[in-house]
C-alpha cells in the first residue's frame, strides 16, 4: 500500500444539521474521486441502513478513503462521517477528534440551525480547520445572503471564505475538495513511536465480529500485532487492517496520521468503547491515553413489553441482536404488575429510543407495548446514600427522600424571531431557566435555555415544532443534575395502581398533568360492563379523577339465520382485540393507552 | 337432526329503504319470472327430501311481485317438499302491496302467518325511513289479512328512528297494539355498512345513535308491549302466549334449515352455506347447475358451540340447555366456559338454573359484551 507522505494526506468530516444535504454531498465527493460511479448505488453511500435513510440521519459513522490527483500529486483523503443527531454528541466529538478539518455545511434554504451551531462548536473546540460550504444554492428558495449573515453572526465565519455548492447537481463540489486540500492541514505524528490510536467508531459484522475504526496518532498497526484497549483493559491480536473504498480493502499496515479499520477477533460491541485509546500491548508503557474518553450513559429509559407474553423470548433475542450493533443501548429484564415480563431499556436520547423501537418492530416483527419514557433521576436518601433511579416505580416514599435531582440540559433553540414570545412562554412553563438570546439575523434568533431533560422528553419537542410551524430546531447537552420539587405521580385504574403509567413530574404541575393524562386514558380505554374510576395520586392523595361510564347497551337488534357466520366473526374479531389488551385487575387496557401518557395534543387542550 | 325449517328468499322490492342492508333490489321486476323458475328448480333439486315444520318466505318484499308470480312460486316450492309436518308458513309483506287477491293466493298455499313491515305509524318517520307506504296502508293491510283468514299477523316496528321521541314511539306502539297483531318485532335502528343511512351518518347529515337514547326507546317498547300482553321472548320479539314465530325460534335454537333463493343461507349437518347474492346470477347458476352455492364452511365444534350460545342466549326466558349443547357439540360449555359463566352469573348478567343458562334483563342489553367471553380461543377453535 504505497502512500504519499503525510503531506498529501487529509482527514476530514462533514458537519451539518439534519437534512442539510450532508450525505448527498458525500456521494458527489465519492463520485468525483472515482470511488463510486454515479447512479450505480442507492442515493447516499454512507447511510447503510434503511431507517437512517428514511429519517435522513446517519447513526453509525464510517470512514472512506479517497484518492484525488491534483497538480501532479495523488492526495489521499479520509472522509470520516459523523452521526447527525443531538443524541450522539459524544460520538460526533470522537469522530471529529480523528480529523484535522471539517466541512461545515449549511443549507442555503434553511440557514443556520440548532445542530449546525452545536456541531460547528464541537469542530471549533476540537481545533479543526473549517471549510464553510453553503449547500443547495441552486434551489429557488435559497436565501444565501441570510444564511451567510447567520454564519457570520453565530459562528464568526467570514462570508468571503464560504464556498457555494449543490450536492444534488455537483455544482461547486470539486472546489470544495480543492478547499479541503488547501485549507485543512495535513496530520502530523511519528510513525516510529509506539502505537497510539483513537478508536472513533465500531460496527458489528456477523461474519467477522466487531470491526473498529481508528485514527493513528503515532506508530503503526499491522496484522498479527497484539493490541490493547486502554479503557476497556482488553487485548487482541490484529487479524486485518485496511481502508474502506468503500468496501473493506485490506492492506499491510496503517501508519501515523492515517485512518482505517481493524479486525481483531473482538466478539461483542460491548467490549469496545468509542473514544478508547489503542496501543501495542508490548509497547504500552508510558503511552498516555487520549483525552475525552467517556462511558456512554443512557439518559432516557422506557419499558418495552411484548404484547403477547409468548413473544418474550423473541424480544430478548431481538434486543441481543440490537445491542451487538449499538453499544450505547442498554437493557435489563424487568417485571411490571400491569404488563408482565419485559425489559427496561436505556437510550442516549429520544431519537435514539425511537430508532431502536422502530428497528425492533421492523426487523423482529414484534408487537410491543412501550411505556412512557423517563429520564434518569438522582435521589439523595435521608440516610445519605445517593441512587440513580431509572424508572418511576423505583422511587422511594417521599419520607426517605432528602433531595430529588433531575438532569438539566443546556438547550440551543433556533427559530424565526416572530415566534420568540411563544417559545419563551413554553420554556417558562417547562421550568426553563433563561440563559441568553442571540440574533442570527433580523429574522432568526437563537434562544439558550436550561431545561429539565424530563420536560424535553415529555412533550417539549412537539411543542417547539408546533409553536414555530416546524421551523424551530433544538440541540441540547446535559449539564448536570439539580434538585427540584419532584413527585411521583401515580395512576390508578379501578383503584389499582398501574406502574407502567406512573411518572415523575414537578409538584406544581402534577394536578394539571394528572388531569390531562386521565382525560386521554378515558378515551383510550374502552368502556367496560362496570364503571371504571381513573385517578392520579401523589402518595395517597388523589389529585385528579375521571370515570369511564359503563357499557349499558351492546346487543344486536337483529340476528337471524343469515347473520350467524357474520356475527360470529364480528365477535371473534372483538375478542382478538381484547386479547391484545393488557389486563389490570378486571380492566382491559389497550396498548395505545400506555402511550397516552406521552406528548402534547394541542387540539385536546383547546377543547377544554 | 332433521331439517325442520325451510327459508325462501324473494329479493324484489318496490324501492330500496335507506337503512336496509338486506339482499333486496328495486327496479328489477323484469327478472321475476326467471327468478321464480330458478327458485322452483332449486326447490325440486334440493328440497325433495325435506319435510319442514315451518316455512318462511322473506325478502325483499315477497308480496311485491304479481299474484300470478307469487302463486307460481308458492305452488312450485310447496309441491317440491313434504308438507305433512307443517305447522307454520310465514310470508313477509309490506303495507301497500297486499290485495285481497294476493291474500287469497297466500291462503290457498297454506300461509298461516304474515309479518308486516309497518315500521312506524308516524308519517314523518316513515318518510325519514324512506318507506313507500303510509299508516293507512298498514291499517288496510291488516284488515285485508284478517278478512282473508290469515290466522297470525306480526308487525315490525323500528325504534329510535332519527328525530323520534320516546313519547312518539309510545304512540306508535299503541297504534300497533290497537290493530291486534299476535306478534310484534321491535328493532332499534342500526346503521349497517354500505347503506345510505350510514353514508349520511358519516357525512354528518344524520345524528349518531346515542346509547342512552336507544336504551330508553328499547325499554319503553318492552314495557308498553308487556302491558299489552306481549311477552318479550327474544331480544327484539314479543308475542301473545303461544304466538312466537316457530321458524325464527329454529334459528335461535341453532336448528337445521334449508335456504332457497338468492343469498339464502342454509345450515344442515353442521355445514353452513350461502347462495350467490345477485338474483340474475343466482337464476343463471341454478339453470345451469341445479344449485347456486357461493360459499360454505364447517365450523369446528367449539365455534359451533359458540354459535349455539350466541343465538340461544337471545331467547329471554328459554336461554340454552348446557347439557343438551354438550351432547350436541361434543364440547361441554359447563367445563369450557366455567369461568365466564360464573363471572357473569355473579355479576348478574346471566342466570343459571341447573343446566339452563339465560340472560338476566340486565345481561340481555349487553349480550355482545357477555358473548365475547365465550368466543373460543383461536388456537382451540379448530380443535
Amino acid at each position: 500500500m504505497a502512500r504519499g507522505p503525510l503531506q498529501h494526506l487529509r482527514n476530514f468530516s462533514i458537519v451539518a444539521h439534519i437534512d442539510h444535504g450532508k450525505s448527498t454531498l458525500a456521494d458527489r465527493i465519492l463520485e468525483i474521486t472515482g470511488l463510486v460511479r454515479a447512479g450505480d448505488h442507492a442515493d447516499q453511500m454512507l447511510d447503510d441502513m434503511d431507517l437512517e435513510r428514511e429519517r435522513g440521519i446517519t447513526i453509525k459513522a464510517r470512514a472512506v478513503c479517497l484518492h484525488y490527483p491534483k497538480d501532479g500529486v495523488e492526495y489521499v483523503l479520509n472522509l470520516i462521517d459523523t452521526p447527525g443527531h443531538v443524541d450522539f454528541t459524544y460520538e460526533v466529538s470522537r469522530s471529529l477528534a480523528a480529523c484535522e478539518g471539517a466541512i461545515l455545511l449549511v443549507d442555503a434554504t434553511q440557514g443556520v440551525e440548532a445542530q449546525t451551531v452545536a456541531n460547528a462548536y464541537l469542530a471549533i473546540e476540537a481545533g479543526l480547520d473549517i471549510v464553510p460550504v453553503l449547500n443547495k444554492v441552486d434551489v429557488s428558495t435559497a436565501n444565501t445572503q441570510r444564511a451567510l449573515e447567520e454564519m457570520r453572526t453565530v459562528l464568526g465565519i467570514d462570508p468571503a471564505t464560504v464556498l457555494w455548492a449543490s450536492g444534488k447537481t455537483g455544482l461547486g463540489v470539486r472546489e470544495v475538495i480543492d478547499a479541503v486540500i488547501a485549507r485543512v492541514r495535513p496530520p502530523d505524528g511519528d510513525p516510529a513511536a509506539p502505537l497510539k490510536a483513537l478508536l472513533f467508531d465500531a460496527v458489528y459484522d456477523t461474519y467477522r465480529g466487531v470491526i473498529i475504526y481508528v485514527r493513528l496518532i503515532d506508530g503503526e498497526l499491522r496484522p498479527k500485532m497484539h493490541i490493547r484497549l486502554l479503557g476497556a483493559k482488553a487485548e487482541y491480536e490484529v487479524l486485518e487492517v485496511g481502508v474502506l473504498r468503500p468496501a473493506h480493502e485490506p492492506g499491510t499496515r496503517l501508519r501515523a496520521g492515517e485512518s482505517g479499520y481493524v479486525v481483531a477477533n473482538i466478539k461483542a460491541l460491548g467490549d469496545v468503547r468509542i473514544g478508547d485509546t489503542v496501543v501495542e500491548a508490548d509497547r504500552a508503557e508510558g503511552v498516555v491515553a487520549l483525552p475525552g474518553y467517556r462511558e456512554p450513559k443512557p439518559m432516557v429509559y422506557c419499558g418495552l413489553y411484548p404484547t403477547y407474553p409468548k413473544d418474550y423470548e423473541n424480544l430478548r433475542k431481538a434486543l441481543d441482536t440490537l445491542a451487538l450493533n449499538d453499544a450505547s443501548f442498554t437493557y435489563v429484564p424487568e417485571t411490571s404488575e400491569a404488563l408482565g415480563f419485559g425489559f427496561r431499556c436505556g437510550f442516549l436520547g429520544l431519537l435514539h429510543m425511537e430508532v431502536v423501537q422502530e428497528r425492533l418492530e421492523r426487523d423482529a416483527d414484534l408487537d410491543l407495548v412501550q411505556t412512557a419514557p423517563n429520564v434518569t433521576y438522582e435521589i439523595l436518601r435521608t440516610d445519605g446514600a445517593t441512587t440513580r433511579v431509572e424508572k418511576p416505580s423505583d422511587i422511594p416514599e417521599s419520607n426517605f427522600i432528602a433531595e430529588f435531582r433531575e438532569p438539566i440540559a443546556r438547550c440551543n433553540l433556533i427559530l424565526p424571531a416572530e415566534h420568540i414570545g411563544a417559545l419563551m412562554t413554553i420554556c417558562q412553563d417547562k421550568r426553563g431557566r433563561y440563559v441568553r438570546t442571540e440574533y442570527l439575523s433580523p429574522e432568526r434568533v437563537m434562544l439558550v435555555y436550561d431545561l429539565p431533560l424530563g420536560e424535553i422528553v415529555f412533550d417539549f419537542y412537539d411543542m417547539l415544532k408546533s409553536a414555530t410551524r416546524g421551523y424551530g430546531t433544538l440541540d441540547y447537552e446535559i449539564k448536570g443534575y439539580e434538585a427540584a420539587d419532584l413527585v411521583r405521580l401515580r395512576m390508578l385504574v379501578n383503584a389499582q395502581e398501574v406502574d407502567a403509567l406512573s411518572m415523575v413530574c414537578h409538584r406544581d404541575e402534577a394536578e394539571r398533568r394528572g388531569r390531562r393524562i386521565l382525560k386521554r386514558l378515558r378515551k383510550a380505554i374502552p368502556r367496560h360492563l362496570f364503571s371504571v374510576p381513573l385517578q392520579a395520586a401523589i402518595g395517597g392523595k388523589i389529585v385528579a379523577r375521571e370515570t369511564i361510564a359503563p357499557l349499558r347497551k351492546d346487543v344486536l337488534a337483529k340476528c337471524y339465520g343469515g347473520d350467524i357466520t357474520r356475527k360470529r366473526k364480528l365477535l371473534e374479531k372483538q375478542k382478538k382485540g381484547k386479547k391484545r389488551m393488557k389486563q389490570v385487575g378486571s380492566v382491559e387496557i389497550p396498548q395505545e393507552a400506555f402511550l397516552s401518557v406521552l406528548g402534547s395534543d394541542g387540539e385536546e387542550e383547546e377543547n377544554e | 337432526m332433521p331439517v325442520d325449517h325451510l327459508y325462501v328468499h324473494v329479493p324484489f322490492c318496490a324501492s330500496k329503504c335507506p337503512y336496509c342492508d338486506f339482499n333486496s333490489h328495486a327496479g328489477r321486476d323484469g327478472e321475476v319470472p326467471a327468478y321464480v323458475e330458478a327458485l322452483v328448480a332449486e326447490a325440486r333439486a334440493r328440497a325433495r327430501d325435506v319435510a319442514p315444520a315451518t316455512v318462511f318466505v322473506g325478502g325483499g318484499t315477497p308480496t311485491w311481485p304479481s299474484a300470478e308470480a307469487i302463486d307460481r312460486m308458492l305452488d312450485g316450492v310447496m309441491s317440491a317438499v313434504t308438507t305433512s309436518r307443517l305447522t307454520e308458513v310465514t310470508v313477509e309483506a309490506n303495507p301497500g302491496t297486499l290485495t285481497p287477491e294476493k291474500v287469497r293466493v297466500l291462503r290457498r298455499h297454506g300461509v298461516t302467518r304474515v309479518s308486516l313491515g309497518a315500521q312506524s305509524f308516524d308519517e314523518r318517520r316513515l318518510r325519514v325511513l324512506g318507506r313507500a307506504h303510509d299508516a293507512r296502508d298498514t291499517v288496510r293491510s291488516v284488515e285485508v289479512l284478517r278478512d282473508g283468514g290469515v290466522e297470525r299477523v306480526s308487525l315490525d316496528l323500528i325504534l329510535a328512528t332519527p328525530g323520534q321521541s320516546v313519547g312518539e314511539q309510545r304512540r306508535d306502539v299503541a297504534r300497533a297494539v290497537a290493530l291486534g297483531p299476535e306478534h310484534v318485532s321491535t328493532y332499534v335502528l342500526t346503521f349497517e355498512e354500505g347503506t345510505a343511512f350510514t353514508k349520511s351518518l358519516e357525512e354528518g347529515r344524520l345524528e349518531a345513535p346515542i346509547e342512552g337514547r336507544d336504551l330508553a326507546h328499547l325499554r319503553a317498547a318492552c314495557e308498553d308491549l308487556a302491558a299489552a300482553g306481549y311477552r318479550r321472548y327474544e331480544v327484539s320479539n314479543h308475542a301473545k302466549p303461544g304466538a312466537e314465530c316457530r321458524h325464527n325460534l329454529g334459528y335461535w335454537r341453532n336448528a337445521q334449515w334449508l335456504g332457497l333463493g338468492a343469498g339464502a343461507h342454509s345450515h344442515v349437518g353442521g355445514r353452513r352455506w350461502k347462495n350467490v347474492d345477485d338474483p340474475a346470477a343466482y337464476a343463471a347458476r341454478v339453470a345451469a347447475a341445479g344449485e347456486a352455492v357461493a360459499w360454505e364452511e364447517q365450523p369446528a365444534p367449539r365455534s359451533a358451540l359458540f354459535e349455539s350460545l350466541m343465538m340461544g342466549l337471545r331467547l329471554v326466558d328459554e336461554g340454552v340447555d348446557l347439557a343438551a349443547l354438550a351432547a350436541r357439540h361434543g364440547v361441554d360449555p359447563r367445563v369450557e366456559h366455567r369461568d365466564a359463566i360464573e363471572r357473569h352469573v355473579v355479576a348478574g348478567r346471566l342466570e343459571r338454573d341447573g343446566d339452563r343458562l339465560r340472560c338476566t334483563p340486565a345481561g340481555i342489553d349487553v349480550l355482545n359484551a357477555v358473548l365475547v367471553d365465550f368466543v373460543p380461543d383461536e388456537d382451540d377453535a379448530r380443535g
